[in-house]
């Protein structure tokens, strides 16, 4: 992961520093990530806390976080420091009735460039900066090298190769801010069979890929595929998925607050 | 016979104080609604032109203990075909209505919650064709959590909240995935699969007595599982069906404007795009899985649509997905 380096980022995080202590006379807390002992985790930071832990990065999926302190603190409103794809898992999980947004004042972070190569991502800032400047999305490099690959055999074998590095360490869902089921099909063998490596057909990562980028549910944020330890490109899968959706559905995850989670069916199909 | 003496002369009246009910005397007993029905077809005791006359008539009784009110589904194929354009479907509301406040209830099976597993996303909600769905409080453990809610006099046993649920938290019984699953008969492991095709047929798409037939007793080689509406079928059940040795699946549901369950074959049209586009993606040949919507005038197709699919069955080889 890059690291934010040099005069321009100290200044970025007194400047968010500034903003925290000024918000935390208003909100019950602010949810931003702390450093300690070289351990980096989020942290619930409260009016008259020493703010010295607090650091920009790197990025981490904060949103599960938020959610879990929501459910323990009805009522409270907290501030939470989020980078664009944190955001938009927010504004998902509250689509979803997960959390309400109205207990959440975001205060948004912007990236820099090497994160946004680094992460492939195309909008590598929030709605609102309450600091810096947003920079300029990139395309993933993969999709192009992926679209190269024009035979039904070529991509079989780009994917076979892919998946079979999977060890089944279940690290792309544990970390997806959107993944909250309490049982999760990707654990059933009705659909996987447990303890076979490699798997024997995609299944397992297809369950991951339809669930989440196929029901309107990834907002593109590739924790996934940076918590992957084997490198699987699964964020090349999602962003096709996403793309699906998008032109067919005209539904963005994370860019949109709907009262209810999509019904992906009809118009745009035919 | 019926005997005046057990008719309730204000029973009409009843019913079109109801709201929904407040066409039921234009009805005049032309049939019409019956020869349409799409639920007739498959259960001939369900006549509707003879509920809205029997309760025209004041057979109380008879109609509010009946199990017939409960099998209209909606789908509203009757209504512009009505000559009197009485919103029947809206009059079975109203009957079982008034039904529900006698004490009387839906008979047969609902969808059924599992609390614990819940994480009330609310999407069965948004998908249940009949808002049969809502997110209640529950206690559990002593901590109050929400969860999905049937409504059991709404609930028509589809099968789409189940389908729509990623926590399979929802299901109608009989019919979850490990059910469909066991009805699927195929070798487990690939290459040593024979060729095999796996059928899913919902239940108001055979218009035919002989494709019924076919279906219940279909050729070596064949499985066929039935299901309530297409709706009902997942993408991540049929890629299972694919890893489990189906070499070819075929599933059938209603026509466009005639699905039973009001929308369920359009949501299986659109994953049906979604997932051909994956298919494709990772390099299986899409028509691996094929979808066929039948009408009424489709009479016949079914034997000839399966034994299409045996022979594509048979052209295509064992996913070889592990090299």
């Amino acid at each position: 992961m890059a690291e934010l380096k040099g005069q321009t980022s100290m200044t970025l995080l007194d400047q968010l520093k500034a903003v925290v202590t000024e918000r935390l006379a208003d909100l019950d807390g602010v949810v931003a990530l702390a450093e300690e002992h070289g351990n980096l985790a989020p942290h619930l930071f409260c009016a008259g806390d020493d703010l010295s832990t607090l650091v920009l990065g790197p990025r981490y999926p904060i949103a599960l976080t938020v959610r879990q302190l929501l459910k323990h603190h009805p009522g409270a409103r907290l501030g939470v420091v989020a980078r664009g794809c944190q955001e938009r898992a927010l504004i998902e999980l509250a689509n979803w009735k997960q959390l309400d947004m109205a207990q959440i004042e975001v205060i948004g972070i912007p990236c820099t460039a090497e994160l946004a190569v680094d992460c492939r991502c195309d909008v590598p800032y929030p709605t609102q900066l309450a600091v810096g400047e947003r920079v300029e999305g990139v395309q993933n490099p993969l999709l192009a090298e992926f679209q190269a690959a024009k035979t039904r055999e070529q991509r079989m074998a780009f994917w076979q190769h892919q998946f079979a590095k999977c060890i089944k360490c279940y690290g792309c869902r544990n970390i997806c801010p959107l993944c909250f089921c309490e049982t999760c099909a990707m654990e059933d063998e009705v659909f996987v069979d447990r303890g076979r490596l490699p798997v024997p057909f995609p299944t397992f990562h297809l369950i991951k890929a339809l669930h989440t980028a196929g029901s309107g549910k990834c907002v593109g944020c590739h924790a996934c595929e940076d918590a992957c330890p084997a490198d699987i490109p699964l964020s090349l899968l999602y962003t096709l998925l996403r793309q699906d959706l998008k032109s067919t559905f005209g539904y963005d995850a994370g860019k949109q607050t709907v009262g209810a989670p999509p019904v992906l069916m009809g118009e745009g199909r035919e | 016979m019926i005997r005046s003496s057990t008719l309730a002369p204000k029973f009409a009246h009843e019913v079109m104080a109801e709201p929904g009910g407040e066409h039921l005397i234009d009805c005049w007993s032309c049939g019409t609604c019956a020869s349409t029905c799409l639920v007739r077809r498959y259960d001939p005791n369900f006549n509707p032109r003879l509920i809205l006359r029997q309760a025209g008539m004041g057979m109380r009784e008879a109609v509010l203990s009946s199990a017939e009110i409960w099998l209209c589904s909606a789908c509203d194929a009757c209504y512009p075909r009505c000559p009197k354009q009485i919103h029947i479907s809206e009059v079975m509301g109203a009957l079982r209505a008034i039904a529900i406040r006698e004490g009387y209830e839906r008979p047969g099976i609902v969808a059924q919650v599992n609390v614990e597993t819940c994480i009330a996303c609310g999407l069965c909600v948004a998908a249940c064709p009949y808002e049969a769905l809502s997110l209640q409080p529950v206690t559990l453990n002593g901590r109050t959590k929400l969860a999905a809610q049937v409504d059991r006099d709404r609930c028509m046993a589809c099968g789409i909240c189940n389908s729509v649920c990623l926590s399979s938290s929802i299901s109608v019984e009989g019919f979850e995935d490990r059910d469909l699953g066991a009805r699927f008969a195929a070798q487990p492991d690939l290459p040593q699969a024979i060729n095999h095709t796996l059928v899913i047929t919902c239940n108001w798409c055979l218009h035919a007595e002989a494709d019924v037939a076919y279906a219940a007793n279909p050729p070596e080689g064949v499985t066929v599982v039935n299901v309530p509406c297409s709706g009902r079928v997942t993408p991540v059940f049929l890629t299972t069906a694919l890893q489990r040795g189906a070499h070819k699946i075929l599933v059938v549901g209603c026509k466009e404007d005639e699905c039973h369950y009001r929308h369920g074959n359009k949501l299986e049209r659109s994953r049906a795009d979604q997932l051909h586009g994956l298919l494709d993606l990772l390099g299986i040949e899409p028509e691996r899985v094929q979808f066929a919507w039948l009408g009424a005038e489709d009479r016949g197709v079914f034997p000839a649509l399966v034994e299409q699919c045996m022979r594509d069955a048979r052209a295509l080889e064992a996913i070889r997905w592990q090299s």
